[in-house]
């Protein structure tokens, strides 16, 4: 019991940094519970159908998505704001339909038979994505996507490739969310459409933006406070979805930054500790 | 061949003086407003060009539609021979344009020294890469330099939300030189600035011209625009109603109208 909630806080966090990393282009995305379902299924395909070793399987997954995800970027990312919001909502409608009357997959019924992750395999890819962002957060790289998120026009007029910056971090992040559906679906050992719907998508949405959008600790504390808050009060019974819903607007009306805020600079005029 | 016939042709286009940018009777409509209407110029290798007119007369469209923000509706735009039309804002950059605005619109999240940095143009263009550099060291110096320069060296720090007024546009024009221009599109750097900040920043943009090839400046600012122009363009409607010194350009009949109004209107 303990150990499942311990691994779905980190495959929250992963999904929590997967829109983290579309967000730091300035992209808000609502399909990442899509690209969970994606990564899930195909990694699922991979080793189940063609009975490939799971590491192998989840990199495929996510290395495909990934690619898919920089497909559906390039048209998607014309539009911004509201319209993203809406479009990426309809991918993620599009995915599970898709799966629900993909036979091959098992349709409605569903896809069994993975195995193999552990809390330890989620952990690890947690320390690792974890590392990576760091020594991301304090590069140059950082700083122009930090350009691109507060003004597109003028990083563009600037000499910042913009759209190229913006379609990278989709693909990441859709990989990342791929590689936290293989690890769900491997645990699991049995997955269905409706473990991926819309409110998947919102609810990842929701760890980022309750933790903070601009750096990479807020995602972390959001996804693992509203994984573990509700089991927290579950001694409420049946009016624990509103006590959870309304903690969540008290929380946004007195921080609407989040729990961690802060933006650290990502260059001094003094060199200092490095 | 080709190549002869461009040697030929490109020095003579004004004045003797080499051009670096020419405009060809760029056309640019918005719904029933023509915000630029046949609009030609040139700007030569070294000077100070300046744009005036009332508001409205299409001078930041004419920025906007040169540094690839629009796309204008017909003409040509020339960068020392290459074409700009029809490629991305970060191309033409690239390729030697920067700008200001009007409306200052710096990084406010990102400090003063973060603002410049972002955009030096050794780093910017290969994004990737910059993910495996050692030391930000290079990176400091560089933007630092270009602080000093513009004697913003102090506000390192800061966020450049907290700058001044005056301050802010310095920035935005510091932040312009790291992306490593031949010519550089200024528009109304002085605006709401006192009369002694103007002075030094007509001096500060004089300075310029020998990091870039040329400078061209929108201004308001009457006296400010002709102690710092080697030349004049006035418009009006999104045609150019007058070109010259600036004292002729001052004495011309029609700028003036359009400055103080007609009496038929």
């Amino acid at each position: 019991m303990i150990q499942d909630h311990l691994f779905f806080t980190g495959i929250n966090i992963l999904l929590a940094w997967s829109v983290y990393i579309i967000l730091l282009s300035g992209s808000l995305s609502f399909a990442n519970g899509a690209f969970m379902a994606i990564g899930a299924y195909s990694a699922g395909v991979l080793s189940v159908k063609f009975a490939w070793p799971m590491a192998l399987a989840l990199a495929a997954a996510a290395l495909a998505t990934g690619v898919l995800g920089a497909l559906i970027a390039t048209p998607a990312l014309r539009t911004r704001g509201v319209y993203l919001i809406l479009l990426t909502t309809g991918v993620t409608f599009c995915v599970q339909v898709l799966l629900e009357n993909f036979d091959y997959i098992g349709g409605v019924g569903g896809l069994g038979g993975m195995s193999g992750a552990t809390v330890w395999h989620v952990y690890g890819a947690v320390v690792l994505v974890g590392v990576l962002l760091w020594w991301l957060s304090r590069s140059h790289l950082q700083r122009m996507l930090d350009a691109v998120r507060e003004d597109e026009q003028v990083a563009a007029a600037l000499g910042i490739n913009t759209v190229y910056l913006k379609v990278v971090c989709f693909a990441l992040g859709a990989a990342l969310a791929a590689l936290a559906g293989g690890l769900y679906s491997h645990y699991m050992s049995f997955i269905r459409p409706e473990n991926f719907g819309v409110l998947v998508s919102v609810y990842v949405v929701l760890y980022v933006v309750f933790g903070g959008v601009n750096n990479l600790w807020g995602a972390l504390l959001g996804a693992v406070v509203l994984t573990l808050l509700p089991e927290l009060i579950r001694g409420l019974a049946s009016w624990r979805p509103l006590v959870f819903g309304l903690l969540i607007v008290i929380l946004l009306l007195v921080c609407p930054e989040g729990l961690l805020p802060w933006r650290s600079a990502t260059l001094k005029s003094r060199v200092n500790d490095d | 061949m080709t190549r002869r016939t461009e040697l030929s042709t490109a020095p003579t286009a004004h004045g003797g003086a080499t051009s670096l940018l020419t405009v060809e009777s760029l056309c640019k409509r918005f719904g029933g407003l023509q915000a630029l209407d046949h609009l030609s110029f040139a700007v030569s290798t070294g000077e100070v060009l300046g744009i005036i007119g009332p508001n409205g007369a299409g001078k930041t469209a004419l920025i906007n539609c040169i540094t690839g923000l629009y796309q204008a509706d017909s003409g040509a735009i020339r960068l020392d021979g290459t074409d700009l039309s029809n490629r991305a804002p970060h191309q033409i950059s690239r390729l030697g344009i920067a700008r200001t605005f009007q409306n200052i619109r710096l990084f406010r999240r990102m400090s003063v020294l973060e603002n410049v940095a972002v955009v030096l143009k050794r780093w910017s263009q290969r994004p990737l890469r910059s993910l495996l550099l050692r030391s930000d060291g290079p990176i400091r110096k560089s933007a630092l330099q270009l602080l000093d320069r513009l004697r913003l060296a102090d506000k390192a720090d800061l966020l450049a939300g907290n700058l001044a007024y005056g301050e802010a546009r310095r920035l935005e024009i510091a932040r312009a030189l790291a992306t490593g221009p031949r010519l550089l599109f200024l528009d109304e750097p002085a605006a709401g600035m006192n009369e002694e900040e103007t002075a030094t920043l007509a001096h500060d943009i004089r300075g310029l011209l020998d990091q870039v090839q040329g400078v061209v400046v929108i201004e308001h600012d009457i006296g400010f625009i002709r102690s710092l122009s080697d030349r004049l363009i006035a418009m009006d409607y999104g045609r150019k109603i007058a070109e010259g010194l600036p004292q002729e350009v001052f004495a011309n009949a029609q700028v003036v109208d359009a400055y103080l109004g007609r009496d038929d209107d």
